[in-house]
């Protein structure tokens, strides 16, 4: 591997994806500019650390220095610092980033140009083999290329794990014209490894594209993205003009006679079911984007009726990697059930929030606790959400499951698109199933009975559970009627939607009971069911008397205080204005 | 074919036209390499163009009313029912006038576990609108979003299109002060 000039000289890299922008990235960035170091100062896309960002990397005589939460008043000792050829130790990170535990059991393959090289820049990803993939291709017959893919054991990485190689020979039988697409319609909540890899490694994605164009001789490609990822859409355009100027797209391309391909941008229009096959399908022709029973499948009738290969945008990438490293290599990576890694994004009641990328295998416990530091403030971690508002919860006595698609089946859950979140122990799970349910509700596209009508009952039902209205027999019927929805829907949307509810009653059914029967909310959110209780440390002070709207609260002055429970209306303003402490919250 | 425009609040659209179907190119005029290039597309493709071209619409007015449908339904040919359909469909086509800033709060699961509905009370109070409203002084409107993907940084937003992470209320406070 022959490093691009740039790379292997002294340099500055601030980490301009969203989320350094997010955190005053650009500022940063413009700041750093003012100066005239003498050493070059480049964007860079995200390396993951987002917990960290804005992050400053200076290369220097062969060495890394790592700073992170650099902000712009910091600029001007950084500089200082390089200028002295000092650590600037205030926001010192590390030096090199496989010390950190956020890295230290990660496998980064596919994401490894992210935040290395420059997004845009082609040939610091050509010097990171980039498009020797493309050029190992199209030495190979397309159905060889199709057998390294099969060999590799790739599966889809939108959430379905279907075998890629599988879905790739369906269409490359079809004659005629024939067209890939790329989904990046991410609409998970929890999810955005699709818009990293866009940003900070958008040509790694094309190239992935090309190989599937080579192996089902595919002459149109479509990337479909979502509207909210403008930084996204704007990189791939560049991308894909830098492509087609030095004819990696287009005729003929890398000299291959009849090698012909060209690539198109669609943005989305802010319907989360179009990340559904063939509701995206139906949104590139320009209609409501609503799901279409299978069969017949994409591959064979799909845009504008041709057969069609919808793949994700984490698998592109993944098809690009297995064919710069080698079938054999990829599969020494990940468990014998499934090979390869997987990119997930880490958020919520973690420390270390940020993108991921892990081998199969790899134990839940391990992501939780070893790369995302466990939850922050001593707390501790109530359940793990997977695969978005579809994937249900994983409870920690089965933290010690692997990651793989068979284990989390046995979980009762899914991979999903790979979005995990973490809650601690102040949340209330009924509030959380509410949550989901409320966002499954608002984003069914309405067409198919079960999912329209079915997720709005479970909505109303959680709602008076959490409102205190409920009797234990809705813990039944929530049951029945998640069962009946997820039987009877038409697409993953309604299929999945009532996940959440069942996986919750599953393991938290004291909880559900709890809200029912003593009408209490353990861990004090549902607003209805909150109880305020002045304690005895109550110095009598009167704060609260005084600051209480409907007078609840009674008690002489230097004595405890006692809130009358039919009176109060839960405002909390008692809780608020007590300096002491004294008044509980349960 | 036929190259024709229309005009539509001071902006141009650009339209084909062959045999009674009418294709959307798009808001510049084409160059006659280009036209060539669309004469080759099958009628078939007509359709595709509806996202894009209400996208355009969009983008330049903020808002698509319902006689500008009836305008475009008219002048391109295509039915009523199916450009309203599709307006109606998705969440970003707005019948409604937007502000000049548009605050899309995050209410994605890890924005919702950072307390983002309690800053979603915040910044109603201080503008004084609801979810989904636009302030008198037509400078901001103000909507959730179930996912702007900056979990990571959570609680976030988005003003127009640039992101901000890890809010708070004073943070909020300081963005909406900067910008009126």
């Amino acid at each position: 591997m022959i490093l691009a000039p740039e790379l292997s000289r002294d340099r500055i890299t601030v980490g301009v994806a969203t989320c350094g922008i997010s955190a005053g990235a650009k500022e940063v960035l413009d700041e750093l500019k003012k100066y005239s170091l003498f050493i070059p100062i480049m964007e860079t896309g995200c390396v993951g650390m987002c917990y960290n960002e804005p992050i400053v990397t200076v290369y220097r005589d062969g060495k890394k220095t790592i700073y992170g939460n650099v902000q712009k008043e910091d600029v001007k000792e950084l500089v200082k610092c390089i200028k002295d050829r000092k650590v600037f130790d205030k926001k010192f990170i590390c030096e090199d980033l496989e010390e950190l535990p956020f890295y230290k059991k990660q496998k980064r393959i596919v994401m490894k140009n992210c935040g290395f090289i420059q997004p845009l820049n082609l040939d610091q990803y050509i010097s990171q083999d980039g498009f020797h993939g493309l050029k190992n291709a199209i030495e190979l017959l397309p159905e060889k290329v199709i057998d390294e893919i099969d060999f590799a054991g790739l599966r889809g990485r939108g959430g379905a794990g279907f075998p890629t190689a599988t879905k790739w020979r369906f269409i490359s039988k079809k004659t005629g014209d024939k067209i890939v697409v790329c989904n990046g319609d991410e609409g998970d909540p929890g999810a955005f490894m699709n818009r990293t890899l866009m940003e900070s490694d958008p040509f790694k994605i094309i190239e992935g594209m090309l190989i599937g164009a080579w192996a089902t001789g595919a002459k149109e490609g479509i990337i479909y993205t979502r509207e909210e990822y403008p930084l996204a859409i704007e990189t791939l355009e560049t991308a894909i003009k830098i492509c087609r100027e030095n004819r990696l797209l287009g005729k003929n391309i890398l000299s291959k006679n009849g090698f012909d391909f060209d690539l198109t941008i669609r943005r989305g229009a802010g319907a989360y079911v179009c990340g559904e096959e063939t509701a995206l399908i139906k949104s590139i022709q320009g209609e409501r984007g609503q799901p279409m029973p299978r069969p017949p499948f994409p591959a064979d009738k799909g845009v504008y009726g041709k057969p069609t290969v919808v793949n994700n945008v984490g698998t592109w990438g993944h098809v690009a990697t297995i064919m710069q490293m080698g079938s054999k290599n990829y599969k020494k990576i990940g468990s014998k059930f499934t090979r390869g890694t997987k990119i997930l994004c880490l958020s919520g009641d973690v420390k270390r929030t940020g993108v991921i990328e892990v081998p199969f295998g790899i134990k839940l416990k391990e992501i939780i606790y070893d790369i995302g530091g466990g939850a922050p403030n001593n707390k501790k971690i109530k359940a793990l959400f997977p695969g978005g508002p579809a994937g249900g919860c994983v409870v920690p006595k089965d933290f010690e499951s692997s990651l793989d698609y068979e284990s989390m089946t046995k979980l009762n859950t899914i991979m999903g698109s790979g979005s995990f979140i973490v809650v601690d122990e102040t949340n209330c799970m009924v509030d959380r199933a509410k949550y989901f349910l409320n966002f499954t509700q608002q984003e069914s596209c309405g067409k198919c009975v079960p999912c329209r009508e079915g997720t709005k009952r479970l909505l109303e039902m959680l709602q008076k559970i959490s409102k205190g209205n409920g009797v234990v027999q809705d813990i039944d019927k929530l049951n029945e009627l998640a069962v009946y929805v997820s039987k009877n829907s038409l697409c993953g949307l309604g299929q999945f939607a009532p996940n959440p509810v069942l996986s919750t009653i599953k393991h938290f059914r004291k909880e559900y009971e709890e809200h029912l029967v003593e009408k209490i909310c353990p861990a004090g959110v549902c607003e209805n069911l909150v109880q305020y209780i002045i304690k005895v440390n109550c110095i009598g002070c009167g704060a609260c008397k005084r600051n209480c709207p409907v007078g609840a609260i009674t008690g002489d002055p230097k004595e405890r205080h006692y809130i009358d429970q039919s009176k109060c209306i839960k405002c909390g303003k008692c809780y608020e204005v007590c300096a002491f402490d004294a008044i509980e919250k349960k | 074919m036929e190259l024709r425009h229309l005009n539509i609040n001071d902006s141009c659209y650009y339209y084909l036209v062959e045999k009674g179907k009418r294709i959307y190119v798009g808001k510049e005029k084409p160059s006659d390499e280009e036209l060539q290039d669309l004469m080759k597309l099958k009628p078939q493709i007509t359709d595709k163009n509806i996202i894009e071209l209400l996208q355009d619409v969009q983008k330049e007015k903020n808002f698509i009313s319902e006689e500008d449908l009836i305008r475009l339904s008219q002048n391109l040919d295509i039915p009523l029912i199916k450009l309203t359909g599709v307006a109606s469909f998705y969440k970003s086509f707005k019948t409604k006038k937007q502000g000049k800033y548009k605050i899309k709060l995050c209410n994605g699961t890890a924005c919702n576990i950072k307390h983002s509905p309690e800053l979603l009370n915040y910044i109603e109070t201080k503008l004084n609108i609801k979810s989904g409203e636009t302030t008198k002084d037509g400078l901001f409107s103000l909507e959730v979003d179930n996912c702007i993907g900056a979990c990571a940084r959570a609680p976030a937003c988005m003003i127009n299109e640039d992101i901000y992470g890890n809010l708070t209320k004073d943070k909020i406070e300081k963005l909406i002060e900067d910008l009126k």
